[in-house]
């Protein structure tokens, strides 16, 4: 933060305008406080003057002068600068409190604090079940699967600053198509998340419980706690630890304690320049022997509308004692992206995947042998979209996978969606055509989908048909339907959903019949 | 639709829904949704909302919204809300958990779970979208991969294959047949693919359709004519495919024996002499080692004179008088009178 005096430069956007002004997403922790006044600049370079009605931690009340409040009609959400000299923070906020302030109108009438009670438990969410059966004329192929599943949050847990959040399912699954399944005929519940989190200063947090780290999604589900310190700067520093549950049940197991640290760099402000990167350092052991080290690095940035990109990998030093535990790059994904013209943009990336050698993975694979622990693959690819008249979407890719042990044939796909049919709000129709290359198999496939909503969406039925085409030396004769399936979703209240369909496949030799309906209640 | 008779299934599916009416129940009774209940407070954090409250409440009462409350996320934010975003209650999003902006700047793993942990990238739009995060298309998306969907693979239960789908876990399913059909080979006993050494590259009989009716690339021996359409067995007896001669006597032993005249007259074991791959009937010599034209073309036992296709006899035709014979050839160095001789000067029958 500035010293007295200095001048400060910060990053904002507009969050909402009134006729008093424009709120922006900056307060008191960009050095902002009521009655200071400074200068707005804006994208194309105009300057107006603010005053500071009112800040909260992050977020502020500005009054423009007399010309800038004829602007502000067209900056909602965009970009800004503010250039300001810092004024000494009042003593009584100089000590983050990790609290939000007490909730107080920010045009409120002075003394005149509404009398509210405390906010606590305020819980939303959802429960649902669903129901799937599949009935063809292979009995291998029948199975059912009954599912109910939940997630929501409760915040502000018995008027705390602590929030609950969970998230998960059971599923029972039964049918001849499932016979081999590990979860044959049992009622498997599986959490996904069941956590505590606090707030801590800035965007820091402590969480307990079970949870997957959003700021570092790599280090899988966990058991145990997590803290993120927040600089205030351009600096977080997290650590997590605890133990991961069973990796196909998510049982929970004492098998593989993990812990990891990790630090997230960020400057810039999404939507304009940007640059967040994550990186961590991983250790795991596995039923008491060192079993995974490994350095995991997520990044995300951004120049505007014009250019993204992200990335995520994961480099494995192969400390496990196994037969080919090495130094690895185990999995890379990057996604690169310019609008290069509002016809043209150009999408580019490369990923790649090798199965690390450890024993958990080992224990994971249906044989022992070392067969499987290949160089895996990367696969690369460019296309585009155009965005075309006549509220068209085009995009291409064309892709080529390097492989030990398969075929490195190009794959290509092309699309075409358009959007609001006949003026349809929310309606599209779309159109992929794609090469097939598979084992002792080539040809062409096709897949024609459409989005129809009605009553504002609170209706929607998916239709979706799939067609095909293999080389005569494949087996094929001609353009054959593989698919068709119509799905429905229906709001039937605010709290209430249902959604079902049916998908009938037909062709080589095995026809089937899918049956899918559910039930949501959300709050 | 046995499935709805079976009583192992229908017990955990009728508690599922007995707790499932529960819990809606209780929800129903206690937790509002976009209204206001005093004892809550705000439903939403309120500090960074507009100080006019008239925007949303009405002036008589802060628990009712007003009737024509309608918050335009995308004109009011610049962030559009599509689909199930559209539906979902403020504090999904905007909670104490964090700045939304941050989560946004996450894409959908900043609000959504990854349960893929990274392995599938960070473009969940890949695969999912806003309209509903159950993804549709997956037989065209899977065609990006090492291994399109064809056949009942396009049928089975994503978890047939990815066991832990369910955690999302899709990454590193191996490619090959075997490694998912371990249960199926070790049933494959007729024939009995194990003791065959078959354990691998099962493509190359099998389609993608299914298991039964395998088609072996037989090129080595093509199986046209008579061969087309037995069962395997007829000729590996004993669930022996290997080693198998190609040579027809090997397999027809027992029909050259009881074949008319073939032992008798010593007919040669290289059976393709007369007989073609379409069946024993009819049967044509293929008598190219000695034209039988012109004056040759003659019944078998014309020079055969013994019966014996072995033996053939040249001077019962030709030449009765060696006398005459020897004097013909009397320039012929090692000229002998005897049928085999005739052959080696004269093998098509002519002068």
């Amino acid at each position: 933060m500035a010293s007295a005096a200095e001048t400060v430069r910060t990053q904002a956007n507009i969050t909402y305008r009134i006729p008093e002004g424009v709120y922006i997403n900056a307060g008191t922790d960009a050095g902002l406080q009521q009655g200071l006044s400074g200068a707005m600049v804006l994208e194309d370079g105009r300057t107006l003057a603010f005053e500071v009605v009112q800040a909260a931690r992050k977020t502020a009340l500005l009054r423009l002068d007399g010309a800038g409040s004829d602007l502000v009609g067209s900056l909602q959400a965009r970009p800004i600068e503010l250039v300001f000299e810092a004024a000494a923070p009042p003593e009584d906020k100089a000590k983050p409190s990790g609290k939000d302030e007490p909730f107080v109108p920010l045009l409120a009438p002075a003394r005149r604090a509404p009398e509210i009670a405390p906010t606590q438990n305020i819980s939303h969410g959802n429960v649902g079940v669903r129901q799937t059966y599949q009935g063809g004329t292979d009995n291998q192929l029948d199975y059912a699967v009954t599912r109910i599943y939940t997630s929501g949050n409760i915040d502000r847990l018995f008027g705390s600053a602590w929030s609950f959040n969970w998230s998960g399912n059971a599923r029972y699954r039964t049918g001849d198509g499932y016979r081999n399944h590990s979860e044959f005929e049992t009622l498997q519940p599986l959490v996904y998340s069941a956590m505590l989190q606090h707030p801590l200063a800035g965007d820091g947090f402590v969480r307990l419980g079970r949870f997957l780290p959003l700021e570092l999604p790599g280090v899988g589900y966990l058991d145990g706690g997590q803290v993120e310190v927040d600089t205030t700067g351009h600096w977080k520093f997290g650590a997590v630890g605890g133990l991961k549950p069973n990796r196909v049940s998510l049982d929970v197991s004492g098998d593989e304690p993990t812990v990891a640290g990790y630090a997230t760099f960020e400057v810039g402000q999404f939507g304009s320049a940007y640059y967040s990167g994550t990186a961590g350092l991983l250790g795991a052991l596995y039923k008491g022997e060192a079993d995974r080290l490994a350095v995991l690095f997520d990044q995300r940035a951004g120049f505007g509308p014009r250019f993204d990109l992200f990335s995520t990998a994961e480099l494995d030093f192969g400390v496990a004692n196994t037969t080919n535990s090495q130094i690895q790059l185990s999995r890379f994904d990057l996604v690169a992206s310019s609008r290069l013209h509002s016809l043209f943009t150009l999408r580019t990336g490369a990923d790649h995947w090798q199965r690390t050698d450890s024993q958990a993975q080992r224990d994971l694979l249906p044989f022992a042998g070392d067969q499987l622990f290949d160089d895996g693959y990367w696969r690369y690819w460019i296309g585009a979209r155009h965005d075309l008249p006549w509220r068209l979407d085009l995009n291409e890719e064309l892709s080529y996978i390097v492989s030990d042990a398969t075929d490195d044939a190009m794959r290509w796909r092309i699309g075409l969606t358009h959007s609001r049919l006949l003026g349809w709000a929310f309606s599209s129709l779309s159109a992929t055509l794609y090469n097939l290359k598979a084992q002792d198999a080539s040809g062409y496939g096709g897949l024609v989908s459409a989005y129809l909503p009605f009553w504002d969406t609170r209706l929607a039925i998916r239709p979706s048909a799939s067609l095909r085409w293999l080389d005569p030396d494949s087996g094929g004769d001609g353009i054959s339907l593989t698919y068709y399936a119509v799905h429905l979703d229906a709001r039937v209240s605010k709290a209430w959903t249902i959604s079902g369909g049916l998908t009938s496949t037909s062709g080589d030799g095995a026809d089937a019949l899918l049956f899918d309906l559910g039930l949501r209640y959300s709050w | 639709m046995d499935l709805f008779r079976n009583k192992q299934l229908m017990r955990p599916i009728g508690w599922i829904g007995f707790l499932l009416v529960l819990i809606i129940g209780g929800c129903q009774l206690t937790i509002p949704r976009n209204g206001w209940n005093k004892k809550l407070g705000p439903l939403v954090p309120h500090t960074s909302f507009p100080g006019d409250c008239g925007i949303c409440h009405l002036p008589d009462g802060w628990d009712k919204l007003r009737a024509d409350f309608a918050f335009d996320h995308t004109a009011e934010t610049g962030y559009p809300l599509e689909g199930v975003h559209s539906a979902a209650a403020c504090l999904r999003c905007h909670n104490d958990r964090g700045p939304v902006q941050a989560y946004v700047a996450r894409g959908c793993s900043g609000c959504h779970l990854d349960p893929h942990a990274s392995s599938l990238g960070l473009e969940c739009e890949r695969c999912h979208s806003q309209i509903g995060w159950e993804p549709i298309g997956l037989i065209a998306e899977h065609a990006r991969t090492r291994f399109p969907l064809m056949g009942v693979h396009a049928i089975a239960a994503c978890e047939s294959c990815h066991e832990g789908a369910a955690a999302g876990q899709f990454r590193g399913t191996p490619t090959r047949c075997e490694t998912c059909h371990q249960s199926d080979l070790a049933m494959a006993t007729n024939p009995d693919h194990a003791s065959n050494g078959w354990t691998s590259n099962c493509q190359k009989c099998h389609l993608p359709s299914g298991w039964t009716g395998a088609f072996v690339a037989h090129d080595f021996f093509p199986l046209m004519g008579g061969h087309a359409g037995l069962d395997c067995a007829q000729c590996h007896v004993g669930g022996i495919f290997t080693g198998l001669s190609p040579d027809c006597f090997s397999c027809h032993s027992v029909d050259y024996q009881s074949a008319p005249d073939h032992v008798a007259n010593s007919y040669s074991h290289d059976c393709t002499q007369c007989h073609t791959i379409n069946g024993w009937i009819p049967a044509s010599i293929n008598h190219t080692f000695f034209p039988l034209t012109g004056p040759h073309n003659l019944s078998c036992v014309e020079c055969h004179t013994t019966g014996n296709t072995q033996v053939f006899s040249c001077i019962d035709c030709h030449e009765h008088s060696q006398l005459e014979a020897d004097k013909d050839h009397s320039e012929v160095d090692g000229y002998s009178y005897n049928s085999q001789a005739c052959y080696q000067c004269h093998p098509n029958g002519t002068h």
